[in-house]
């Protein structure tokens, strides 16, 4: 490695090896900013790149494999960062297939898309839609089971911020960070074109990262009223609001506010 | 009229190239891939470096889900910072060994401290143990020289450094553990990073700005 440039204000080296180690709380990063301001160049990362080399060094071997489903997800993540379109998740008519119905729904099942996360939510295989009655219940009795079953479950609705084209918007958002699960009502706003754009759906949680949770993408048909699954890409621990954009098909990883406003939104107030 | 959304089994994942030895060349262009938008690099780094930072975010959270979350923030952080790897400062392992601590120690701050003093039992083991490829404990010249400046340190220096880096205790939980004022436990881990940086640059002459 290349020698090593060292702030020279023994404040700014223990901010830096405490930063590496267990942290700074707020107050703390102010400070350690406001004096790397005045400081001369020096390396911020070298305490970071020291502590990186000791946890290796104590590693006692290669690691444990991570788990399978964990793997899958990094997958979906790494595809949606590197700019590849999951197919559109479109919103199938809520009719129960006749019992003699012996064509399977190939137009929805040819327009489903890489939606391994709210597979992996709801469980619910191909199968299901082939020439047979539903085994599981509906996106919206589903929903109604947990407004009715689970504790401390929110129920938040709609307000828009883009009021020109969604002010019509009705429905709300039902969510129980307990069980992780919730759904989106929507009705009253535009459709899309999902080789145009998709809407997408964000979890903003304070706990968490400075970046609201990729609750994912789907589309808005010309009518009716949508009840879609949510299933956040991470752990939303305590959500404060969700909130929706429109974005290229497939999604993205990070909202950049230069590509459209946040166009309607659910608060806790 | 209620739509109702459908779902589809999981799209198959890349395939596991675990089995195939990557190279030092292909291992240290990883992360200039990445860079340079590779997709195929993404799954690769996921092989060459998911054990390390799985283990890495295993280790500071008790819940497992917790642990999964982190992970995937950390490869999030690793992608987005992958422009900022630069082989003069650290190795791609280092890199990623840093980006995946950070990601935990910022995790670990927001959500409360997810390892407790009473978890950690280590205090009468060696702070260090040595190389022993029979158990898989293969260390690379980087490793090998931390090593040697804990081992230098001795205790308690060597100690403190283990609790922090490795078992992630706080400051004052080391302190209270260890029966030490605040201010001498952060002395030591201060003077014992920068020994460790300062002996993965032998060979060059390091300055004070």
């Amino acid at each position: 490695m290349q020698p090593v440039r060292w702030p020279n204000d023994e404040n700014v080296q223990q901010l830096l090896a405490d930063r590496a180690t267990e942290g700074l709380d707020a107050d703390a990063q102010a400070q350690l900013e406001a004096l790397i301001a005045t400081s001369d160049d020096f390396d911020v990362d070298a305490y970071d790149v020291a502590a990186a080399v000791v946890e290796l060094a104590l590693m006692p071997g290669a690691g444990e494999t991570m788990p399978e489903a964990l793997r899958r997800s990094l997958e979906a993540d790494a595809d949606r960062f590197a700019g590849e379109p999951s197919q559109p998740m479109s919103i199938a008519p809520d009719a129960p297939p006749a019992p003699t119905q012996t064509q399977p729904r190939v137009d929805v099942i040819g327009r489903l898309g890489r939606l391994g996360w709210l597979a992996a939510a709801a469980g619910i295989a191909i199968a299901v839609f082939v020439s047979l009655p539903p085994a599981e219940p509906t996106v919206d009795e589903r929903r109604a089971q947990l407004l009715a079953t689970a504790d401390g479950v929110m129920q938040l609705p709609w307000k828009a911020l883009e009021t020109e084209r969604f002010g019509g918007i009705k429905g709300d958002v039902v969510w129980s960070t307990d069980r992780q699960e919730g759904y989106m009502r929507i009705a009253g706003i535009p459709a899309n074109n999902p080789t145009e754009q998709q809407y997408q759906l964000w979890i903003v949680d304070p706990t968490r990262d400075t970046e609201p949770i990729d609750g994912g993408v789907f589309d808005v048909p010309a009518s009716g009223e949508v009840v879609i699954p949510i299933d956040p890409k991470l752990r939303a621990g305590a959500p404060v609001a969700f909130a929706l954009t429109l974005e290229k098909p497939g999604g993205v990883v990070e909202h950049d506010p230069a590509d459209g406003p946040l166009l309607v939104i659910a608060s806790v107030e | 009229m209620i739509l109702q959304s459908a779902t589809l089994e999981p799209r198959p994942v890349a395939q596991n190239l675990g089995a195939i030895r990557i190279t030092t060349t292909e291992t240290s262009s990883l992360l200039q891939r990445i860079a340079d938008g590779d997709r195929a690099a993404m799954s690769l780094c996921m092989d060459e470096y998911g054990a390390l930072v799985w283990s890495i975010c295993r280790r500071a959270f008790a819940n497992a889900a917790d642990a999964e979350d982190a992970a995937q923030e950390a490869f999030m952080s690793l992608w987005r910072n992958a422009d900022r790897f630069d082989s003069n400062v650290a190795s791609e392992k280092t890199f990623v060994a840093m980006i995946a601590r950070r990601r935990v120690i910022d995790l670990q701050r927001k959500s409360g401290r997810a390892v407790t003093a009473d978890d950690i039992t280590t205090v009468s083991e060696p702070a260090v143990v040595a190389d022993d490829p029979a158990v898989g404990i293969e260390r690379d010249e980087e490793m090998r020289r931390a090593v040697a400046v804990l081992e230098a340190m001795g205790d308690p220096g060597a100690m403190i450094i283990r609790l922090s880096v490795y078992d992630r205790l706080t400051h004052e939980q080391i302190a209270a553990k260890l029966d030490l004022p605040l201010g001498t436990v952060k002395t030591h881990i201060r003077r014992g990073l920068m020994a460790v940086r300062e002996t993965l640059s032998v060979g060059h002459e390091s300055e004070v700005a």
